[in-house]
């Protein structure tokens, strides 16, 4: 469904990917495990067209995506939940939602309510807090928040960057049980996450990262039985290098 | 339902009927004057709500555009000898036209940047106009015709009720960005560029095309000031334009609907009122200015309207508030 040649990229001259290549398949879900810094995020915002590609190709379902705008990248279904959330605070759960279908605007307000509802089942809770404003809402609530609104643009991929940043464990839970939910449902995820454990659980294929390459790969049962990955949770940093 | 309409539109209905009825009320040309700027001043203050307001975009070169379209207005009826609608609509091209250039460069800036770089642009408007004397008239600046429309010569209170009429399109254009998805989009830009981005908004288009919107706006409040004063000078461009415009702002209250009325209001009518204070008039000013964002921030019209876009709804506390983006880096 995804497929990543060569990919370099970065901010300015400095270069962060040095030569990405995966290929994610329909109906999959696939995580990026690595350190801080490792390039997750710069690789989650290069999909989205937010970091510019220096070289290499990305293809989305056969068509070549390396030069389009962000907002053509969400127009072919491709749509991000931001690391950190980024919310838009002063508007209400539900105004941040309907700029989720922002690009969905020729959309019948019909299939817009369906969708709508369709988050709100998935979050009973948000339903409750509708007209509330985001930047009230608790960290896991506003999780919710950036969740559905990524969900209002009927993504074929949802990019996830750090779902469970900042949030409680218990909160990190839920989140991992929704992300299971739209799994069974058959929805293409691209999952970034430091909670690794949790990631291999659910994703069926991982990528491990370091310093702007991929450095291991394979599918998660393997991965998992991987001594070196299994350090690399432990926090062991180095293994990887070089 | 009906509350909500009443809420959102009745200080503007009120504002509206006060407009109509005060040619009427006032004494004289000097009183009916003051009320005929107080449009125009509600008209450049519109055109900085929305950028600033609504798009979060700090321009501190609005000055210049209200500038530019008072020039362009006059040179267009001096030079070129077209009607005032001509005139008007060239200003208002030229105007357009400036933004675009200006804009396409320093929207790549944000905040005190795109500040800095807005007066910068000001500052060279105002030196042009000062010193291109064959073009511009230097410090005496340039006499604008006594306005006609259809071949009639307007009297005082026919140019008060087409300012005012300005100023209720103007407004109407306000309450059209902020209440379609344009409003959102730009709410989603102020708060959030990369993840407006990464929802599909255009960020560069909509930074684009407001900051022309608000150029435009500015544009028609110089050309406005230009017809009552019956010329045009490098004041226009001055710095006072712009503290004024700020003063305006603040005291109106930010990314309301109505607050550029209330500030337009006060901005003219308390000099007015504080002239007999002389020397004390500034230090007035800059107290009234001060107590205004202690203690009402939200400006005059935050007493009536909230800033967001829809009528307050209880914000009942959660378990526990989050903080909202960029925990992380």
């Amino acid at each position: 469904m995804l497929s990543i040649d060569g990919l370099r990229s970065g901010y300015g001259k400095s270069e962060a990917l040095h030569g990405v290549s995966m290929d994610i398949e329909a109906g999959t879900v696939v995580t990026i495990i690595g350190a801080n810094g490792a390039g997750k995020s710069t690789l989650v915002n290069t999909v989205s067209g937010l970091v510019p590609v220096m070289s290499g190709r990305m293809s989305f379902e056969g068509r070549d995506i390396t030069d389009l705008a962000a907002a053509d990248i969400v127009d072919l279904g491709i749509v991000q939940v931001p690391e950190g959330r980024k919310l838009f605070g002063p508007l209400t759960v539900e105004e941040n939602l309907e700029l989720g279908a922002y690009r969905s605007r020729s959309v019948k307000a019909s299939e817009i309510a369906r969708r709508r509802a369709f988050v709100f089942e998935l979050f009973p809770r948000l339903a409750e807090r509708a007209g509330q404003r985001a930047a009230t809402l608790s960290g896991g609530e506003q999780q919710m928040v950036a969740m559905g609104r990524a969900l209002m643009a009927q993504p074929k991929l949802l990019l996830l960057d750090e779902p469970s940043l900042g949030l409680a464990p218990i909160v990190v839970d839920r989140v991992f049980d929704t992300l299971a939910k739209l799994k069974g449902d058959g929805m293409t995820m691209l999952l970034v996450e430091q909670r690794a454990d949790m990631a291999l659980a659910i994703a069926d294929f991982a990528y491990v990262m370091a310093t702007g390459r991929i450095v291991a790969n394979g599918p998660t049962d393997a991965m998992r039985a991987d001594t070196r990955v299994q350090q690399a949770y432990l926090g062991e940093a180095g293994v990887f290098e070089g | 339902m009906t509350a909500t309409l009443m809420r959102n539109w009745l200080p503007a209905i009120v504002i509206l009927a006060l407009g109509l009825a005060l040619p009427f009320l006032v004494a004289g040309n000097y009183q009916l004057r003051l009320a005929t700027l107080v449009w125009i001043y509600a008209v450049l203050g519109m055109g900085f709500n929305m950028l600033f307001g609504f798009a979060g975009q700090l321009s501190l070169g609005q000055q210049a555009f209200f500038a530019i379209g008072a020039y362009a207005f006059a040179l267009a009826q001096i030079h070129l000898g077209l009607s005032l609608p001509l005139a008007a609509l060239t200003g208002l091209a030229v105007c357009a036209l400036v933004s675009i250039l200006v804009g396409l460069p320093v929207l790549r800036m944000r905040t005190h940047y795109l500040a800095m770089a807005t007066l910068m642009f000001a500052m060279v408007v105002h030196d042009v106009a000062l010193r291109w004397t064959d073009v511009t008239g230097g410090t005496s600046g340039l006499r604008v015709p006594p306005p006609h429309l259809f071949g009639d010569r307007l009297e005082r209170i026919e140019v008060y009720y087409l300012i005012m009429a300005l100023a209720t399109v103007v407004f109407l254009l306000q309450v059209f960005v902020k209440s379609t998805h344009l409003g959102r989009a730009l709410e989603a830009v102020k708060t959030d560029e990369s993840a407006a981005m990464s929802l599909g908004v255009n960020v560069t288009y909509y930074k684009l095309g407001v900051f022309v919107l608000a150029a435009s706006v500015a544009g028609v409040a110089g050309m406005a000031y230009a017809m009552v004063s019956r010329g045009v000078d490098p004041s226009y461009s001055g710095i006072g334009m712009v503290i004024n415009l700020l003063t305006l702002a603040v005291i109106g209250g930010l990314g309301t609907r109505i607050g550029p009325f209330f500030g337009a209001a006060l901005v003219i009518l308390l000099p007015q009122f504080l002239a007999g204070l002389q020397e004390y008039q500034t230090l007035l000013y800059g107290v009234a200015l001060l107590l205004f964002m202690i203690f009402l921030p939200g400006g005059l019209a935050g007493l009536i309207e909230r800033p967001a876009m829809k009528a307050p709804e209880q914000d009942t506390p959660s378990e526990r508030p989050g903080r909202l983006g960029s925990e992380a880096r």
